[in-house]
């Protein structure tokens, strides 16, 4: 048993949801190494957004990836607004962060359901789907779609929200509480998924710092840097929240940060709608945008989302480049698979929430 | 905790050998952006590696160089964040195979981003770990986001049937 064997994991793998090969060394069941090749789905969307004007860049930021697809645009925002120094109305920063929160919970349902498919406990899969689905009838009836909402616009949001939606949103998110609720007590108590998650893909804080990583990935190892805290955009200043962190550094610490932060995404949407003034929604009319340099960052589902900006004068980025929270959490794959069994690899990997849509662009 | 950080980072520009410059700006939030330019790209390593415990490389822009700038083809922007600020260090990769000197021994961070700029923009990583392309296959030539590809190289062999006309030809055997 003392030779090394190298297995193929995708790129097209029945557990992978999007393309990426890893070429994994083995000995017996126990992953020694892995060396990772990317590129399937590189779309070139850095040099598509130098040939749109910045209007038309709302519309390609929102299609980096369905999951993160509200703050892609609602970054890239922020970074023109940094640059023209635009105020957005209060009300509009209230609608981003509703916007903002929705996406979140439905993605983090997404990501846990997913890793309970991986390891073969379709029930309560199917359970946090339906879950999401309550998310998904509230994107459709709130703004028309259920992944790419079109919230956000240069200087504030593109939707409103009258008596009769809000309504809705409360009564949805009410209803939303005991189901949530329901699923993490299973998710945190049931000895199957406990036996298959709890000391896998071990992430030791001292890793995630070393590698960069971000979101609930190095959250689930304790690291506190939700941007939302750090550095505050939109209306998350003006409301109460805590970052959810967890000390168990394995697949099961992650999903539970997750599972946490949906329901401080449900408190931090009642907030909005609590203390949510009337008012203009968006800058109008918008100034000229000048010539300079800005970064922008936001917390995305996934972690850290950072925009970089360069204008000149005209109505075109002169650059435009953004670095998604996957793009750097996958280098930390090679300390949460070093050891694991071959059977956990799949597991594993959905634990990064990856993206390879976001990654590649 | 930001004005400790602004401290370091000006402490920081100031023991660059060669100098650098700093700037700041804030948003309306009055979160802190630090915009430092290093006159020679040699300080890069000696910045990054004081950067550390609080900074963290988070991503690197290549970018054509203003017009002001007649030393170089590019610019390339290191993007750090300190404790919730963000510092971008510019650096002008000069020469007639305008280098980086990689700084991923201090950031791990660094090296995919690196990777994909020298495949997408042809600025060469020196003392690369892993110095592989990053995205595009090694068949596909460098520089992708350098050239200019018209419209009808792009769409030949676009459609099923000039495909495998043109793969069959490859081969040498008639579709």
């Amino acid at each position: 048993m003392s030779k090394t064997y190298t297995i193929p994991v995708g790129p097209l793998h029945v557990a992978l949801e999007e393309p990426m090969y890893f070429q994994v060394d083995v000995k017996g069941e126990v992953v020694q190494s892995i060396e990772m090749f990317a590129g399937h789905a590189h779309r070139g969307m850095e040099s598509l957004a130098l040939e749109r004007n910045f209007f038309q860049n709302i519309v390609l930021t929102e299609r980096v990836c369905s999951l993160c697809s509200n703050n892609h645009p609602l970054t890239y925002c922020m970074s023109l607004e940094n640059i023209a120094k635009i105020q957005v109305p209060e009300r509009g920063q209230y609608l981003r962060v509703i916007a903002d929160e929705v996406k979140r919970i439905a993605s983090h349902m997404f990501n846990v359901g997913i890793g309970l498919h991986v390891i073969g406990f379709n029930t309560l899969f199917m359970h946090a789907m339906e879950v999401r689905e309550t998310m998904q009838d509230l994107k459709e009836s709130i703004w028309g779609n259920r992944m790419d909402i079109s919230a956000n616009t240069i200087g504030g949001a593109k939707y409103d929200l009258d008596d009769e939606l809000v309504a809705y949103l409360r009564k949805t998110l009410e209803e939303l509480k005991k189901p949530v609720e329901e699923f993490r007590h299973m998710y945190a108590t049931h000895p199957q998924v406990k036996a298959r998650t709890q000391g896998v893909g071990i992430l030791p804080p001292e890793a995630a710092i070393e590698y960069g990583l971000g979101g609930p990935v190095a959250r689930g190892s304790g690291i506190d840097n939700d941007v939302r805290k750090e550095t505050p955009y939109a209306a998350y200043d003006m409301l109460n929240f805590n970052v959810v962190l967890g000390d168990g550094c394995d697949v099961r610490s992650r999903a539970l940060v997750r599972l946490g932060e949906i329901f401080e995404s449900i408190s931090l949407i009642e907030q909005c709608l609590d203390q949510m003034p009337k008012g203009p929604i968006c800058c109008d009319p918008l100034p000229d945008i000048p010539a300079g340099q800005a970064v922008a960052r936001s917390e995305a589902p996934r972690g850290e989302l950072i925009y970089y900006m360069r204008t000149n004068g005209t109505m075109y980025p002169e650059r435009l480049k953004w670095r998604v929270p996957t793009y750097v959490n996958w280098e930390g794959l090679r300390v949460m698979l070093d050891k694991a069994k071959v059977a956990d690899i799949a597991l594993i990997v959905n634990s990064i929430d990856p993206c390879l849509s976001c990654t590649e662009r | 905790m930001i004005n400790t950080m602004k401290q370091r980072v000006i402490n920081l520009v100031d023991t660059m050998p060669k100098g650098a410059e700093l700037s700041w700006t804030a948003d309306l939030k009055e979160n802190q952006f630090a915009w430092v330019t290093l006159n020679e790209v040699e300080d890069l390593p000696l910045f990054a590696e004081k950067i550390l415990p609080e900074g963290r490389l988070v991503t690197i822009s290549a970018c054509n160089a203003k017009a002001e700038d007649k030393k170089a083809f590019h610019e390339v922007c290191y993007h750090f964040v300190m404790k919730g600020m963000s510092v971008t260090v510019t650096v002008l990769p000069t020469g007639v195979e305008p280098t980086v000197p990689s700084i991923t021994q201090w950031h791990k961070s660094a090296d995919w981003t690196e990777r994909e700029m020298a495949e997408s923009y042809g600025i060469i990583v020196s003392n690369h770990p892993n110095p592989r392309p990053l995205f595009l296959h090694e068949t596909v030539q460098s520089e992708a986001m350098e050239r200019l590809v018209p419209l009808s190289t792009m769409t030949n062999s676009a459609s099923t049937n000039s495909l495998w006309e043109k793969i069959m030809g490859e081969k040498g055997e008639e579709s």
